[in-house]
């Protein structure tokens, strides 16, 4: 019983003592209000930005994603950062109609489709953002704003629609 | 004892995942491996109830052109415009635009007059993109043409228009044995059109 206490006791504080500590932080919810805008555009498909975002980016949200190590003897060595979407706007507004990319990107002229550049679009299924080496001491943070434009079609009924955006933050 | 029961309860709980969600603003921590983050945010697209008319553009029937034969062998004599402002040759383009999946769309026409007191408004006529042209000596022209008049006259209608929808129009002037001469600078009468939904 005593090795059995003292494995335990090693073990529980390895994990205890040698952990990452993972962090994330989004600032708003964003909004596409076509009625600030000129809607019908004149060609579709047509891109907009977004009318209501975060205040550190107009043109999407403001994501943050940090690291600590605690301890020592890690075995965790990378953090992921993933998005996903959870379904469609409504039954002609598609998900895959909401893009994003890296803050900075321009918006795609009207009557191109796909818009190009890397812009990706939205899906149920999570897919890498973020690929982030951990090492180091200390608490690591990194900034990661995220534009948005959504992609207006000729087809788009009219009306209120929302979905939730997901990001993900693991380390292994 | 006590403490090796509560590592081994510590131990499995350690070790599975776990997941921590959060929303905007919240500052979600966890610790790796083990814990995954999720955040959400909520993204809402307001789409307008819209209908739309795009028109253009002007057109002329200059019967002194030298490609025009004038005065035609029979009466009433049809003609193509001579002069277009858009990409229809023989008329305008006209667009509507409605993403209302309820209402039903109104595309109207009017004209503004008579040319003059001799060439009457209904001398002018309209009709869908294609249309054959009406055969000299013949009174109305027949086939899908109709003439303007100052009143409304509705053209076309419909549900949703999945985009900006071509309405075409064609026209042809009709003129008569008694059409006196318009000065150089010709006769002019306005065109309108209308799109409403309800």
């Amino acid at each position: 019983m005593g090795k059995s206490t003292i494995m335990l006791i090693i073990l529980s504080a390895s994990l205890v003592l040698a952990r990452t500590r993972i962090v994330i932080i989004i600032d708003t919810n964003v909004e596409f209000d076509l009625y600030q805008t000129i809607y019908p555009p004149i060609e579709f498909p047509s891109y907009y930005s977004p009318t209501q975002a975060s205040a550190f980016n107009p043109n999407g949200i403001s994501l943050t994603v940090g690291y600590q190590r605690i301890g020592s003897g890690h075995d965790v060595s990378d953090v992921y950062v993933a998005t996903r979407g959870s379904g469609d706007f409504s039954s002609s507004i598609t998900l895959d109609q909401l893009y994003f990319a890296p803050r900075g990107e321009p918006l795609p002229p009207t009557g191109v489709d796909p818009p190009g550049g890397n812009w990706r679009a939205f899906s149920i299924l999570y897919q890498e953002i973020e690929h982030l080496e951990v090492n180091g001491a200390g608490f690591k943070k990194f900034e990661r704003p995220q534009d948005y434009i959504f992609k207006a079609e000729a087809d788009d009924e009219s009306g209120d629609h929302s979905i939730t955006l997901y990001y993900r933050v693991f380390a292994l | 004892m006590k403490l090796v029961w509560i590592l081994l309860l510590m131990v499995p709980a350690l070790m599975l995942a776990t997941i921590i969600q959060g929303g905007p603003g919240d500052r979600i921590m966890g610790f790796a491996p083990g814990d995954t983050l999720v955040d959400t945010l909520v993204v809402t697209v307001r789409v307008p109830a819209r209908i739309g008319l795009f028109v253009d553009g002007n057109t002329e029937f200059d019967l002194g052109s030298a490609a025009v034969t004038f005065p035609p062998i029979l009466f009433p004599g049809y003609y193509d415009p001579t002069l277009v402002g858009g990409t229809n040759s023989d008329g305008v383009n006209v667009q509507v635009f409605s993403n209302s999946q309820t209402m039903t769309w109104h595309l109207q026409a009017s004209g503004s007059g008579d040319f003059s007191a001799t060439i009457g408004l209904d001398q002018l006529y309209y009709a869908p993109d294609g249309e054959a042209n009406p055969v000299d000596g013949t009174d109305p022209p027949g086939g899908n043409w109709a003439s303007f008049t100052t009143s409304y006259v509705e053209i076309a209608n419909g549900t949703n228009t999945n985009g900006w929808q071509d309405e075409d129009q064609d026209y042809v002037f009709q003129a008569e044995v008694d059409d006196a001469p318009t000065p150089a600078i010709g006769e002019t009468v306005t065109i309108f059109y209308r799109v409403y939904a309800q």
